[in-house]
């Protein structure tokens, strides 16, 4: 049988594997991630195995009120061609996660470099205790979660994208004047803001809107003063 | 050239009725422009998807049921496709038979920063057929006045604006071709007639139920200005359109691939084909009752078959709609029938409002108006989408109202709905045959 021994060149093959395998340091999930269908390349990237692809990060040492949103960094082989939407569901320690306790977002991919870093603010008076990070069912690209860093305070670095986060309300929050209200006041401020993404069509679209509305007003005019002289007559 | 279309457009503006039509066409598409970028179902991703895909591999003929529809907005995608800098991005995908009809892949489409323009490019055949239509419906009359009463029917029913321009669907450019055969079967150019309806029979499955209705009238018409060439003509060339919508060829044996790769369907396997024969009590069945009715009385009428069409085919359409499950943008189909009547028919007018306010109320309870927070306004913003449909608001404040639960409440609707129905049909039939013949000719 052979003797099971320890030479240098093991010594310089261990020392050397952070370098064969770069990701490790950075890249490489940590043991206390639990991954849904998600399976480990050996490049360090993440790829979906199954249908249901997530994230469940370890629980924070005590329920936190003061959490006022995620940042995240996402790095994608490659970065993907179309938007993609994301789920942050959270829990409390005597609860699941639940559709009623998430936010949903849509990433919009980077023109240049392979990351996004982004914020994702949230409002919830109930606390969190734990997060969970489904990626899209048919996602095809792989990805890397660089950062995920629970924030505190407001004061996020400029350089820092933030999410807008939609999340749904129950039929209770439905009928509270107080929440339905300005929700849907959100959503209208949040709508009309869109139509300045894309300056060109606002520009076209509120002149055809305009000249529609003049064309109008000249036939109206030539319309009375046809009646009048009618009517004279 | 010119000068002969300026002198047109004089003589045309100088007369107050059609500046009245102008003024209304116009208020008309400003509210139409208003609202076609916001709103979609996740059924346009997909025929956008189609589009761009047929476009870009310059296929403007398939083998499928709608070819009408399809050759109008490939032309058109051609025309803009140019003001599309996301189309690649939003529409390309490896394999076009796989289905992106999702939550998520809508909300994914929805939120490409070029949406709104998307949007309303994509409703611009749609506008433009639902305009030509009205056009159509003031043409259709010798008295202006009536033109002028059924087309603003058609301009501002929420019906047909819902299932355009909130739902986002084609069903405009079917409609414009049934409503232009109308027209050509008024004016007896029935070879006419007999090629627009049969591009209508192709551009939406269902508007076969115009097929026999139309054959009947034609094949059986005692009207002495249709020679037999015309005659045979028109049945011909109705048939062959019928055949290429029905699919009929697979019938025979002939195994057809569309673009796609997908296999052609006969239009007699598909699964909608069975809400046709679904209503039924002891074997008898509804709709095709109402539809042997139809025929019959096309049959042994004497009178045009300009109004043989438009009442036999309003009859069968409404039936469909009284004895089968639909969605709520394919009530549109019906409208155009209304809208002419009440170019005829002053009283028209009520019935159709209590048409139309059932139908809101009906689709409120049954999906939130076509799944309204879910899917339409998710366009304009994601919010939406976070908002408790009618239906679930309804079930959870309900608990009080003793039998009155929602399904009560959809059940009641649905009844109102066959009422108003009713009431609009039997107008129809009371208008056609019991009006004056100056009235009606």
């Amino acid at each position: 049988m052979k003797r099971l021994s320890i030479n240098i060149l093991h010594l310089l093959l261990l020392l050397s594997l952070p370098q064969l395998c770069p990701a490790g340091e950075q890249g490489m999930v940590r043991e206390e991630w639990k991954l849904n269908q998600i399976q480990q390349t050996p490049s360090g990237f993440m790829q979906r195995s199954g249908r249901d692809p997530y994230i469940v990060f370890p629980p924070m040492e005590a329920t936190n009120y003061d959490i006022t949103g995620v940042v995240m960094e996402i790095a994608f082989n490659p970065m993907p061609e179309k938007p993609f939407l994301m789920e942050l569901f959270w829990c409390l320690d005597y609860e699941g996660f639940s559709e009623y306790r998430k936010v949903f977002f849509v990433l919009l991919p980077e023109k240049k470099g392979d990351t996004i870093t982004f914020f994702v603010p949230l409002n919830n008076q109930g606390g969190f205790r734990q997060f969970r990070l489904d990626f899209p069912r048919d996602i095809e690209t792989s990805f890397q979660v660089k950062r995920f860093e629970i924030v505190t305070d407001q004061q996020i670095a400029e350089d820092v994208k933030r999410i807008e986060p939609f999340y749904k309300l129950t039929v209770t929050e439905t009928r509270t004047p107080g929440v339905i209200i300005p929700y849907i006041l959100h959503g209208i401020q949040h709508g009309l803001s869109r139509l300045l993404k894309d300056p060109a069509f606002l520009i076209v679209w509120v002149l055809l809107i305009f000249g529609a509305l003049v064309t109008t007003r000249i036939i109206s005019r030539d319309l009375r003063k046809q009646e009048v002289e009618e009517s004279d007559k | 050239m010119l000068q002969t279309l300026k002198n047109k457009w004089h003589l045309f503006y100088a007369n107050s009725d059609n500046k009245q039509f102008l003024r209304f066409l116009l208020i008309a598409l400003i509210l139409r422009m208003m609202i076609m970028p916001f709103f979609g179902h996740i059924d346009l991703l997909s025929e956008a998807r189609r589009v761009f895909y047929w476009a870009e591999n310059n296929i403007f003929i398939d083998n499928i049921a709608r070819n009408t529809t399809m050759f109008i907005e490939v032309i058109f995608f051609r025309i803009f496709h140019f003001l599309l800098p996301e189309s690649q991005s939003m529409f390309f995908h490896a394999d076009i038979a796989h289905s992106m009809a999702s939550v998520p892949h809508s909300f994914e489409f929805v939120s490409h920063l070029t949406t709104f323009r998307t949007f309303f490019i994509f409703k611009i055949p749609y506008l433009v057929c639902d305009l030509a239509t009205a056009v159509i419906l003031y043409n259709y009359f010798s008295d202006k006045q009536k033109g002028l009463r059924s087309s603003i029917m058609w301009l501002f029913n929420p019906v047909t604006i819902f299932a355009f321009y909130i739902f986002g669907r084609f069903e405009s450019i079917p409609i414009f071709f049934i409503a232009a055969a109308l027209l050509a079967l008024k004016k007896n150019k029935i070879i006419l007639a007999a090629l627009l309806l049969g591009l209508c029979l192709n551009g939406r499955e269902m508007m076969i139920l115009y097929f026999p209705i139309f054959l009947v009238a034609i094949v059986f018409s005692t009207n002495t200005l249709l020679t037999l060439r015309q005659k045979i003509i028109g049945s011909l060339l109705i048939i062959v359109f019928a055949a290429v919508t029905m699919q009929i060829f697979s019938v025979l044996g002939i195994h057809t691939v569309d673009a796609a790769g997908s296999e052609g369907v006969v239009l007699v396997k598909e699964n909608r084909i069975q809400h046709l024969f679904a209503f039924s009590l002891h074997r008898i069945m509804f709709l095709p009752l109402a539809y042997t009715l139809v025929i019959i009385w096309v049959f042994i009428s004497t009178v045009s078959e300009e109004k043989k069409l438009l009442l036999g085919g309003g009859i069968a359409m409404m039936s469909f709609f009284a004895f089968t499950a639909h969605t709520a943008h394919f009530t549109s189909w019906m409208v155009i029938f209304p809208a002419i009547f009440y170019g005829y028919n002053r009283t028209f007018l009520k019935p159709f409002i209590v048409f139309c306010l059932v139908w809101v109320g009906y689709w409120m309870f049954m999906t939130d108006l076509g799944v309204f927070t879910l899917w339409l306004a998710a366009p304009f913003s994601l919010h939406f989408t976070g908002i408790p449909n009618i239906p679930t608001l309804y079930s959870h404040m309900s608990g009080n109202f003793g039998i009155f639960d929602l399904n009560m409440i959809i059940y009641m609707m649905r009844t109102f709905f066959l009422a108003s129905l009713i009431s609009l049909a039997w107008l129809m039939i009371h208008t056609t045959i019991h009006s004056d013949e100056k009235t009606l000719h």
